[in-house]
């Protein structure tokens, strides 16, 4: 409740400081807008929230239903698996990362709904800039942990191709 | 003799009425902090983003996919190619959900698609 609240400080000061000089026909064009904006923006929000769960579901379940039990049966079968402990070190990592900076972007996106673009434009515009950044930052996150799922998959074929030539030989 | 007792009754009574009330006072305030120590792990944990039962999530709780649909890739056995196809497929499968479809793409957070973009002054 203490970080959220720090967090949700932090948030109004850096949209205070970006407040930035809007033109008088921008505030009032804001102000005519803002209703439908707030209603973008509130459906929006509502939809990010089961598809951060389905998401998170699906990325713990490869994890923990598919990595971990395949790098155990390495284990197990005695095999060199330096490399997808790793990859599985660092999946596991990105997924962390991706929980933190979603918190990060639900937060921002929270703080910016409670904000009346009708009475405040320039804060509420600069809540946006905000959220979008943070909306683009975990955009790039779910980014690093496909590519933290695609290179696992290419050291599980590269292996599949090591075993198919060495049953060959 | 009877005066002591009435004394010393009315003495227990308020030691127990005081007692009562440091009690009950003490049970509150163990709640409160209890609350607000679960209301800390709950928002520093991640779970208030993960729980739907939120005020405003009702009508897209629905869309929260089953868990239990995931087949899991058995835990015992030796690693041959036969193993590593069987991998490959629920592999497959799984990935497919999560990078074919892009989420969170910052661009519906843009001024102009929310509409409140600076408006175009005419050069007239």
């Amino acid at each position: 409740m203490i970080a959220a609240a720090l967090f949700a400080l932090a948030s109004v000061a850096y949209a205070q400081a970006q407040e930035s000089g809007l033109s008088e026909e921008h505030k009032d064009h804001i102000k005519v807008n803002c209703h439908t904006t707030k209603s973008t923006l509130t459906r929006l929000h509502t939809n990010d929230g089961p598809t951060y769960v389905n998401r998170n579901q699906t990325y713990f379940s490869i994890s923990d239903k598919l990595i971990a039990r395949f790098n155990g049966r390495l284990a197990l079968s005695s095999y060199d698996m330096t490399q997808f402990a790793r990859l599985a070190r660092d999946y596991n990592a990105a997924l962390s990362s991706f929980r933190i900076v979603y918190g990060r972007y639900d937060d921002a996106m929270a703080n910016l709904l409670k904000i009346d673009c009708t009475k405040q434009p320039e804060r509420f515009y600069a809540a946006v800039a905000s959220a979008r950044e943070k909306r683009a930052e975990l955009h790039e996150t779910i980014a690093k942990v496909n590519d933290m799922i695609s290179q696992y998959g290419q050291a599980v074929a590269a292996l599949g191709e090591q075993l198919k030539e060495d049953t060959d030989r | 003799m009877s005066e002591d007792h009435h004394l010393a009754a009315e003495a227990n009574t308020s030691w127990y009425k005081t007692r009562l009330v440091v009690f009950v006072g003490g049970a509150i305030v163990i709640a409160l902090i209890m609350v607000f120590a679960s209301m800390v792990l709950y928002l520093s944990s991640g779970a208030a983003q993960l729980d739907l039962s939120r005020p405003g999530y009702t009508a897209v709780r629905d869309k929260v996919e089953r868990s239990d649909t995931f087949k899991s890739f058995p835990a015992s056995g030796t690693i041959n190619t036969k193993a590593i196809e069987e991998f490959q497929e629920l592999y497959a499968k799984q990935v497919k959900n999560v990078t074919t479809v892009d989420v969170f793409h910052p661009g519906v957070l843009e001024d102009d698609v929310l509409g409140i973009g600076a408006p175009e002054t005419s050069s007239d």
